[in-house]
């Protein structure tokens, strides 16, 4: 067995590794002819026919609106139609292979890798006009887009409805490159935008602000590295820069004195960057010493940057370039003397029954740990299954001999390195390194097996991991339910033998799927297994079965599903009213939603509501009256609705709200008669009030009115004209009006007003008039009247009044102490 | 603000439901870096200061507050919070708003944090007035938050209104908090209920527990749970408290556990009014509190005789040993002392207002006499309307009338309600049938249901200082919500023994449900036996501070086994119950 190290070029104090992944399974390929992306972590490559290249006829595959998609290994997953009506300026891959096609019109479509249209979003501005695309930019889930006249948007999150515009410099020109910053690499949290032009310009935008930078010469390529934290750039000249993306450093300058331009420029990881000049067979790899390396390539590349090296692609294999990791070269670099090379070699001997390897292990017993987990880590980075056992078999056998190892780094190692070699077969084609598969982990894996239908790798993954299932198996189910060569019977009988016994099993989207595939019986059926009423409601709503939906809404009292359906009905220009009302009938809780609802953007149904749900036209009335209080309507508009509710009550015979409106009305135009002879304000004052304010005014005349009007009985009359009386000190037509005619409420309220308002004297004209003589001695106490008092005291012959009264005069009164 | 009930929890570490939702707050505001302005519901003013102080608000760089009114604002902070419970009017006036902003600043970052939760209706609302790409939606989830040791309120939730409409959307959050309080707490092992809108929330919670709770919440610290449905006794909170507590809550109204008086009533000069916070942390007003005005006199005196005989015995100590004990007790002494000062003003003010001779001593006689046995009292309800006495103060003794004597006559009915509406306005015909829908204003109809409940469930007894009965609290009437309550706890079986009261005479339904099965439980009841069974009463509508008094003293009974922690919606009195069924006036 050959030392892997062979394959290994020394190279600026490290060593590199350029290994082989896979040999092309596509045939005739020239990727000259297309322009190519590639999702990042070992994903899908999409191909798509550069028009700008004249190729021979019979080179080309098929129609042209198409894009490829291929696996790392150069296996078709599908031809995906990108449509015909518009060109398309750049693709870019989301993390879990979803496509996103930027097309020049400036609509955005992310398709899944079969071709179904997963969203569309288009950038337009207020004015609604439509933008050209000039270039755009693709990364994760977001894009840029620069347009033929210089405006620049930016998506910075396409699973959401936001997009922002950045102001651009109107200095911009013609532009030569654009690269992004993302915004979880920039120090803003916003994305950054590097643009270089014609004009030697690099402008850094960003949602507040532009950085201007003049150059020597013209740049023409941009590339950040995959930490967000290097920019390389390459001039017309031929001078490949490295600096900051803070642009606070400067870390390179090579000079190729060439003007040939490269294809492609490229980090490999953030280590060290490749130029590939195609036209020269040559990819050079340039390291921050200056020094280079060159390989030699007699086909066209394309490179794939990664976080910890690089894939590059040819017609004929996919390669894959990076360093080699330090604990690698320890174990076989040539003449090693680290202890886990040791190790590693005692193993060997072991195979070969040599007791050589023992005496090696004993005698460093204290370094052993470290380097059992060197092999383990070491058997994470090679992709040789042979050299993977031996590192493991060497940490094995490390193992054996310590007593307190923590076994999980091991077994976890050898569990994930199992699912990382199942992926990185030919059939599925994803050659993921172990920092890789740490950085998506295995959710996201996951989710990519499902995305290209590997469902039963990836439930047995979830099975051999211990992790939920659920996913990956309504994913199934929703296939399924798509096969057109079974009855519906048989699909629900499969999927249910599948998945019935499983907890969190959404199966809502599996019946929507169903719903979408015209298949209606099938849906109802599978929505009868969904647990959650939240699933049912919407999915009931769009099959166009309202009355079940809103039962099940009303079921978990959850007024979001009420509404749901509501809009919906209120909405659907099918259901008519009296549909409305018959879906309502009987449901409470959704009709008195309804109401709340209506009351502030449906009136006209409200009305509706209650007379024929309610049957209750006593409330119309109350709530036109409501109305009528509002603030905002004037007083014309009050009187309006007024009377309409004199209808609504005259017709649910409710006599004392029609009076009492009928009373309203009336006393409104009366205050609007003395608003406008007297020039003061009555309107908005009761009826009381009316009648306090005229006698207030010395209007006696009006104020008998207002008491015949509304039948104002006369006990309560003389409580008003008590308190307007006294309110305007008329101290004396008091007196006259009470000597004048018998007072219906007594005496007692005459005096205490007077007291109230500090008139001690008034107060002693009624106090004889008071009725109870217990009050008539509380009044004259308070007047601190005690002669009074006593006098009363002894007429009643109350001897205890008496004594009361008495030690409470002051001492030089004579108040007599016995009756 | 915030409190520190480290001391007096009844249930321990019942802190952490506002530690929980202080969290949740200042991760919202680190979405973003820099200055904040937050832009309020004006309804959420008030509950929000519960959980966020001063001090929390600089730590997540609030610098600006507004409240969201009609009137426009402009800022010149970037990143904009908008905190609105989920009321369709609202909507308009945020799109208005930023719709302005947008013309100022193109780089706003703007949030709509919704309280407590998203509502599909609001959203919608916003897409149609475009402003949904502008923001982004958010939730927080204000909910079940201490109010004092064993009060528990959901702060952006005033459901009283919600009484009137028969509104059930804020149902399914009052389930949430209560699951939310047992991800805290434990499973609740049965939960009894009383009333339609309970029903509909034990109904919710019992479908929850059965799906997805967690092995840690097998560990339940609350054994059960009570719901009341503020309906069934809306008398109650008619009836004016006489607890020392409850009487400042009718005299000068209590806000979260805090009241404001003018300063002449502690004694001291200006104009500005004083704060005073009112809870179990005062160590004097934790004993006072539950306390019939009528006893607190003798009580303080005892107290401050306590604590001069105390400071007394520095003069008698002489050792150092002695000495040094004394100083040890010199803080809590003082703090003692302080308390002791500011609550013998507020009870002398109260003494002054209440006393004899007083308006309200002879309105609180009227009403007891109604209470102890359906007097009438029509020419007194008259001449408070002749009088054009407070509104507030008139409705409440009128409905509480109309209760005990199973409705007004249809004369006496229509005379009213027309006094009613001539003297303080056309406003109150929308009043006068809101309360009508309550079921607290009627016309004569059938028998007098009071009656047999008052009978039944010994609404009324004299004897309450003898007997340390609730009906302390209002010296004589004893709640009866509270009754129902200790009809649980004092008969094996329940509600199932007044059966016929609840279904036909309160006209209502309730409901058992054992959420732990009865082996486990004994297994739980044989650790718990020595310590008292908790359980929490949810009041769905709120309560008043009399009728948790009542709690507390059902739990302090010589053989009680129970100790309650009170949830409820929010605090009521009568004002402002009769206050709610005023017609919301559209503005």
């Amino acid at each position: 067995m050959e030392n892997p190290s062979v394959h290994w070029n020394q190279f600026d104090r490290y060593y590199y590794q350029k290994r082989l992944v896979f040999h092309m399974g596509w045939n005739e390929i020239d990727l000259d002819h297309y322009l190519i992306e590639s999702a990042p972590f070992g994903g899908l490559i999409a191909l798509l026919r550069d028009d700008q290249k004249i190729i021979n006829i019979k080179n080309i595959k098929t129609n042209k609106n198409c894009i490829f998609i291929y696996t790392c290994s150069g296996k078709l997953i599908s031809e995906l139609d990108y449509g015909h009506k518009q060109r398309v300026k750049a693709f870019g891959w989301t993390l879990d292979e979803k496509l996103i096609i930027v097309y020049d019109d400036c609509e955005i479509v992310v398709f899944d890798i079969f071709g179904e249209k997963i969203k569309t979003k288009c950038i337009t501005s207020r004015d609604s006009t439509v933008h050209l695309v000039y270039k755009a930019k693709v990364w994760n889930n977001g894009v840029v887009i620069l347009t033929k006249k210089n405006r620049l948007f930016i998506v910075e999150n396409l699973s959401q409805p936001r997009f922002e515009e950045y102001s651009v410099p109107e200095n911009l020109g013609i532009v030569s490159d654009l690269e992004i910053l993302q915004p979880k690499f920039s120090l803003t949290g916003h994305t950054e935008v590097f643009v270089s032009n014609l004009a030697k310009n690099l402008f850094i935008i960003d949602n507040d602000q532009t950085l201007e930078i003049e150059f020597q010469e013209m740049i023409t390529h941009l590339k950040v590295s995959p930490t967000g934290r290097l920019l390389a750039y390459y001039t017309e000249t031929g001078n490949l820069h490295v600096i900051s993306t803070d642009f606070r450093s400067h870390f390179l300058e090579f000079q190729m004195n060439s003007k040939i331009k490269p294809k492609q420029i490229a980090w490999c990881s953030s280590d060290t960057v490749l130029l590939n000049f195609e036209k020269k067979n040559t990819l050079l790899m340039v390291a921050p010493s200056q020094s280079f390396l060159k390989y030699e390539y007699d086909e066209p590349l394309y490179l794939m940057t990664e976080e910890d090296g690089i894939r590059i692609f040819t017609n004929s294999c996919c390669e894959f370039l990076s360093k080699v990791p330090e604990v690698v070269v320890n174990i076989f670099g040539i003449g090693s003397t680290s202890f886990s090379s040791l190790l590693y070699d005692a193993s060997q001997s072991y195979e070969k029954e040599s007791s050589k390897g023992d005496e090696v292990i004993r005698s460093k017993m204290d370094q052993l740990p470290k380097a059992i987990t060197d092999c383990i880590t070491a058997s994470s980075w090679v992709f040789r299954r042979d050299l993977q056992k031996k590192l493991l078999n060497a940490a094995a056998i490390g193992k054996s001999y310590l007593d307190n190892f923590v076994h999980d780094i091991f077994a976890d190692m050898c569990k994930d390195l199992r699912v990382l070699n199942e992926v990185r077969g030919w059939e599925i084609g994803m050659p993921l390194t172990y920092r890789q598969f740490e950085k998506i982990g295995i959710d996201l894996l996951i989710e990519r097996l499902i995305n290209r239908k590997h469902h039963y790798v990836a439930l047995k993954i979830c099975e051999y991991l211990r992790i939920r299932k659920d996913r990956v198996l309504v994913r199934w189910a929703c296939q399924k339910v798509k096969s057109e060569n079974e009855t519906d019977e048989q699909i629900l009988k499969s999927i249910i033998s599948k998945l019935g016994k499983e907890e969190n099993v959404s199966f809502a989207s599996i019946a929507s799927v169903a719903y979408s595939e015209s298949k209606n019986d099938l849906a109802i059926k599978l929505l009868d297994y969904e647990k959650s009423a939240s699933e049912q409601v919407p999915l009931l709503i769009n099959m166009k079965n309202p009355g079940l939906a809103l039962v099940k809404a009303i079921e978990c009292a959850n007024p979001d599903l009420i509404y749901l359906v509501l809009l919906y009905l209120l909405n659907n220009e099918d259901i008519n009213e009296n549909s409305l009302f018959q879906i309502l009938s009987n449901k409470d809780m959704a009709i008195n939603l309804l109401i709340k609802y209506c009351k502030y953007k449906k009136k006209d149904l409200l009305y509706k509501l209650y007379f024929q749900l309610k049957r209750d036209p006593k409330v119309v009335g109350l709530l036109k009256i409501t109305e009528s209080l509002s603030d905002k309507i004037n007083l014309e508009m009050k009187l309006k609705i007024r009377n309409e509710s004199l209808i609504a009550f005259g017709v649910s015979k409710n006599n004392f709200l029609k009076k009492i409106t009928e009373d309203n009305i009336k006393l409104v135009k009366l205050q609007q008669d003395y608003q406008q002879r007297l020039e003061l304000v009555f309107i908005g004052l009761s009826i009381n009030q009316t009648t306090a304010k005229l006698l207030e005014l010395d209007l006696e005349k009006e104020a008998k009115k207002m008491k015949k009007t509304f039948k104002i009985p006369n006990d309560r009359y003389w409580w008003i004209k008590l308190r307007a009386l006294a309110k305007r000190h008329r101290w004396k037509k008091l007196y006259t009006w009470a000597k004048n005619e018998k007072s219906p409420i007594g005496y007692d309220p005459f005096v205490e007003i007077c007291i109230k308002n500090r008139v001690g004297n008034e107060a002693l004209n009624y106090i004889p008039l008071v009725k109870d003589p217990y009050n008539q001695v509380k009044f004259y106490l308070r007047l601190n009247k005690f002669e009074q008092a006593a006098n009363i005291a002894i007429k009643e012959k109350n001897q205890n009044l008496l004594q009361h009264v008495k030690s409470l005069a002051p001492k030089n009164l004579n108040i007599p102490s016995h009756i | 603000m915030a409190l520190n009930l480290s001391e007096t929890q009844v249930l321990d570490n019942i802190q952490i439901l506002l530690e929980d939702i202080q969290n949740e707050f200042v991760k919202i505001c680190n979405l973003v870096k820099g200055d904040i302005a937050l832009i309020l519901d004006p309804e959420l003013s008030l509950p929000l200061s519960l959980c966020v102080d001063p001090p929390l608000l600089k730590k997540c760089r609030v610098t600006k507050l507004y409240e969201l009114k009609d009137q426009d604002f402009q800022t010149t902070i970037t990143k904009l919070f908008f905190y609105l419970k989920p009321r369709l009017e609202m909507m308009s006036l945020v799109a208005d708003y930023i719709r302005s902003q947008e013309k100022v600043s193109s780089s706003c970052e703007i949030f709509i944090v919704f309280v407590p939760r998203r509502s599909m209706i609001c959203e919608k609302e916003l897409e149609k007035l475009g402003v949904l790409g502008a923001a982004s939606l958010i939730e927080f989830q204000m909910d079940l938050l201490p109010l004092d040791g064993d009060i528990l309120t959901l702060p952006n939730l005033s459901f009283t209104r919600e009484l009137i409409d028969n509104d059930t959307s804020q149902l399914l959050n009052i389930a949430k908090s209560l699951i939310k309080f047992q991800v805290f707490f434990g499973k609740f092992q049965t939960i009894d209920w009383i009333g339609e809108y309970s029903g509909i929330v034990s109904d919710i919670l019992q479908k929850t527990i059965t799906s997805s709770f967690s092995k840690k919440m097998e560990n339940s610290k609350v054994d059960q749970l009570i719901i009341f449905d503020r309906r069934v006794d809306l008398l109650s909170p008619l009836v004016t408290q006489l607890t020392y507590e409850g009487l400042i809550d009718e005299i000068h109204g209590l806000q979260n556990g805090n009241v404001l008086l003018n300063p002449e009533v502690l004694g001291q000069r200006g104009n500005k009014k004083i704060r005073i916070p009112l809870n179990s942390t005062d160590p004097i007003y934790s004993l006072i509190r539950d306390k019939n005005m009528s006893t607190m006199g003798e009580f303080l005196k005892r107290t401050i005789k306590n604590i001069a005989e105390k400071y007394g015995s520095r003069t008698s100590a002489k050792t150092l040993g002695e000495l040094k004990d004394f100083v040890k007790m010199l803080p809590p002494l003082q703090k003692k002392h302080h308390s002791l000062g500011t609550h013998l003003s507020i009870y002398q003010d109260l003494v002054r207002i209440t006393g004899g001779g007083s308006v309200l001593k002879k309105r609180i006689e009227i009403e007891l006499g109604m209470l102890a046995d359906g007097e009438k009292h029509f020419d007194y309800l008259k001449e408070l309307i002749y009088r054009e006495e407070d509104i507030n103060i008139v409705l409440r003794l009128l409905c509480i009338q109309s209760i005990v004597i199973g409705g007004l006559k249809n004369k006496q009915f229509d005379f009213f309600r027309r006094e009613i509406v001539h003297t303080y306005g056309f406003e109150h015909v929308v009043t006068l049938t809101n309360l009508e829908k309550l079921g607290l204003l009627k016309k004569k109809e059938g028998g007098n249901t009071f009656n047999s409940l008052r009978k039944n469930l010994k609404l009324f007894d004299d004897n309450f200082f003898k007997t340390n009965d609730i009906s302390l609290v209002h010296s004589g009437y004893a709640p009866l919500s509270i009754r129902l309550i200790q009809k649980l706890f004092d008969n094996k079986n329940g509600w199932k023994s007044i059966d016929d009261l609840i279904k036909n005479n309160l006209g209502t339904n309730y409901g058992s449900i054992e959420l732990v099965p009865k082996e486990k439980k004994s297994q739980n009841s044989k650790i718990q036996n020595f310590t008292k069974k908790l359980c929490l009463v949810f009041f769905i509508g709120g309560v008043t501070y009399a009728e948790i008094s009542a709690l507390r003293i059902l739990s302090q009974r010589e053989n009680s086994n129970v100790e309650f922690i009170i949830a409820t919606t929010n605090m009521l009195n009568g004002n402002q119950l009769i206050r709610t069924s005023f017609p919301e006036k559209e503005k």
